[in-house]
């Protein structure tokens, strides 16, 4: 096992230790660290970012849909070859706000890597980076294998806004995490190992020294197209469809249920105001 | 002697459109029938069979299969789970579930195939598009009969959204077909979808009403 | 979502509990280079140069100085408060504006004004990099912002390769509010005076 598979597969196998790590330390540099469950929620985390604070866009919401998208393809999109490797960051209204990818999230430092960004002149006044959960090391010193698989002309550590003296610099530094189907991915032993992807782009058919045979962190990138074609295994939901399994053979807890799964519903779709009775409410009632 | 239908709403339906499953209710007791709903049903566990969780599958599918084993016809407003329940039960239970398996049917082909009738008697005055029916549904042949619908063709339905599995969100530029087509209402087949759609086509802006194809059954 | 929400489903995921500490991560291998300043120069200046960036080596202080004040020829430039600077009376040359503690008057010296001076954090041998370290003294907009950059820096920043600096204080990049490494930029024309 090559030393960088070695690491990969060490953060994943704990890497709620590394994610909480990585939020502690970034917080107390004046970071704030964001959950969200995919793009979708990204762009709606966005917008209201942007209402909030008055900032423009240019083709409005639906442009910060396609940029989130974009940004957040979800790391079986990228194995695909179905999503830019580099994702361009947006800067809106005259730096008002800059919205960018990371390429690695450092836990002991609390820092944000960015390749292939350069500062330009003061930085934005806001600095969000959206990143997929899977993309923390554990130290500073483990960058010595991982930045040369990654090489760019700038290579920025993000480690906070600016702090009290210094003249630019983003005023807030704001790091959304996404999940984007990852913590499936990696309640599957079959296909965890994808995550440990770091997009360096070898295997892409078409990059330069692609071929599909050396990834530096020893996915099996020659079977990769099966393995992402193939349907889902049983592990796939995991706990998740346990829960949701029991409760789907409960009628009274899932009706219990109903109403929080309602409000649960919306929030997921984003569905407008569910209907304030079940069918089964609607149908008792008409009974009586 | 009345034939009695019991009623598989489905767990979307339940929670999100009951609307639709009242509506359905009431066309299959104008086509005489006597309609129960059997509380203990849940979801026919089609989003854990399409995540490829097949063991939850199966204890839900066994769930359904002990709520309506008795039942004489099972109805349900979408083609997807009716299709899961006729593929899948046989695979998850013996003769009882294969028995069952075949009374299982979907609304609009219920409609036309066991009740064989095509005209339910209903007025819907509008201008609507509707939704490119699946599989074996016979939804359009029902509209033909609906007086005063004046049915709009929209091209092309790729990318009309996908909820279970994988997911698929639905193609921004079928929305704008559809904002674009000068209809006031759109006709969904399938709970799920017609959920999907409405959502996009509130975000996009667009003032179309979605209703389902048993409320428009349903409308005098 | 809640991140303990997600951290929680991540651990029902892995079987891990919450507190679980865990094993500790492989080390990755630092590769020491025990090159001597001549041969970092060496590499350093092919390195820098193939980046595009412009290498002068000069062996005073007041050299320097000169330097400086030739690249300018006349030409107006802000200037960080790297201490480097003051000691070889950078900030003393004609055009050189410096001591800036105000955001807003930074803001506008650097629309009008063409160069910017600035020292760095540390130089990297083997790729060429500039390591720079953006403080109070050092802002980004002095070094990165302007389309000609001068740096000027004693050759005792000069490390081997990036293992050096990752090994010499890992936890200081928590220091300031960002690091970045950069080797040429195409949007700036670069000049590194070497003491
Ligand atoms: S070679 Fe490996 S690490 Fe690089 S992009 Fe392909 S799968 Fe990811």
């Amino acid at each position: 096992m090559t030393k960088p598979t070695e690491i990969r597969s060490h953060v994943l196998a704990n890497l709620d230790h590394y994610l909480a790590e990585l939020d502690k330390q970034l917080t107390a540099q004046g970071g704030t660290v964001v959950y969200l469950r995919g793009a979708d929620e990204v762009a709606d985390y966005l917008e209201l970012l942007t209402r909030e604070r008055e900032i423009p866009v240019p083709g409005g919401a639906e442009s910060l849909r396609r940029h989130a998208e974009r940004l957040e393809p979800g790391v079986e999109a990228y194995l695909r070859g179905e999503s830019p490797a580099d994702p361009e960051s947006l800067e809106l209204a005259d730096g008002a706000l800059r919205i960018s990818a990371a390429a690695f999230l450092i836990a002991d430092a609390g820092a944000i890597c960015l390749t292939g960004e350069h500062p330009g002149g003061t930085g934005p006044k806001i600095q969000v980076v959206v990143a997929g959960i899977e993309k923390v090391l554990p130290r500073m010193r483990d960058l010595a294998v991982f930045l040369p698989l990654l090489p760019s002309d700038t290579t920025r550590f993000l480690t906070g806004p600016r702090r009290a003296g210094e003249l630019d610099g983003p005023e807030e530094l704001c790091l959304i995490l996404v999940d984007g189907g990852r913590s499936e991915l990696l309640a599957s032993p079959e296909r965890r190992d994808l995550l440990r992807c770091v997009r360096c782009g070898a295997c892409l058919p078409g990059r330069v020294g692609g071929g599909g045979v050396d990834c530096p962190v020893g996915i099996d990138t020659e079977g990769l197209p099966l393995r992402l074609r193939e349907e889902a295994p049983l592990e796939v939901g995991g706990w998740k469809f346990r829960l949701w399994g029991y409760v789907m053979r409960k009628p009274r807890l899932y009706e219990f249920a109903g109403q929080m799964l309602r409000a649960f519903w919306r929030e997921e779709w984003g569905l407008p105001a569910p209907p304030a009775k079940s069918f089964r409410q609607a149908w008792r009632e008409g009974k009586k | 002697m009345t034939k009695r239908v019991s009623l598989f709403v489905t767990c979307v339906v339940d929670q999100l459109l009951p609307s639709a499953g009242l509506a359905m209710a009431e066309v299959l007791a104008r086509a005489g029938y006597e309609v129960e709903f059997r509380p203990a049903q849940t979801c026919c566990g089609r989003p854990a069979y399409e995540a490829g969780c097949r063991e939850q599958a199966q204890l839900v599918g066994e769930h359904f299969l002990r709520s309506f084993a008795d039942a004489e016809y099972v109805v349900t407003p979408s083609t997807a789970c009716a299709t899961m329940l006729r593929k899948r039960l046989p695979e998850f239970g013996g003769l009882a579930a294969r028995e069952l398996a075949g009374r299982v049917w979907e609304f609009s082909r219920f409609l036309v195939e066991v009740a064989r009738v095509e005209d339910v008697g209903a007025r819907f005055e509008h201008a609507a598009v509707v939704q490119e029916a699946e599989g074996l549904n016979c939804g359009p042949r029902l509209l033909a009969h609906v007086k005063g619908l004046e049915q709009v063709s929209v091209s092309d339905w790729a990318g009309s959204g996908k909820l279970w599995g994988r997911g698929e969100p639905v193609s921004p530029a079928l929305v704008n077909r559809i904002g674009a087509s000068g209809a006031s209402h759109v006709i969904g087949m399938e709970a799920e979808r017609l959920l999907l759609l409405r959502r996009a086509l509130e975000k996009a802006g667009h003032a179309i009403e979605t209703v389902h194809l048993a409320e428009v059954l349903a409308s005098r | 979502m809640a991140g303990d929400a997600l951290l929680e489903s991540l651990r029902l995921a892995l079987g891990r509990k919450k507190f679980q500490k865990p094993s500790t991560p492989p080390e990755p291998l630092l590769v020491v280079r025990n090159w001597t300043m001549e041969e970092r120069l060496e590499r350093f200046r092919a390195a820098f140069e193939e980046h595009g960036g412009a290498l002068h080596v000069v062996s005073s202080e007041q050299e320097a100085r000169t330097l400086v004040a030739e690249l300018l020829a006349g030409r107006e430039a802000l200037a960080s408060g790297a201490p480097v600077l003051a000691e070889c009376g950078v900030l003393g040359l004609a055009g050189v504006q410096s001591g800036f503690t105000d955001p807003e008057l930074l803001g506008n010296a650097a629309q009008t004004v063409r160069i910017g001076i600035s020292s760095c954090y540390s130089l990297l041998a083997e790729s060429g990099e500039v390591v720079l370290r953006f403080t109070p003294e050092e802002p980004r907009c002095i070094s990165m912002g302007l389309p000609i950059w001068v740096i000027v820096a004693s050759r005792r920043k000069l490390l081997a390769n990036l293992d050096e600096l990752l090994g010499l204080n890992p936890r200081s990049f928590e220091s300031s509010s960002e690091t970045a490494l950069i080797a040429g930029s195409e949007r700036q024309e670069i000049h590194l005076i070497l003491i």
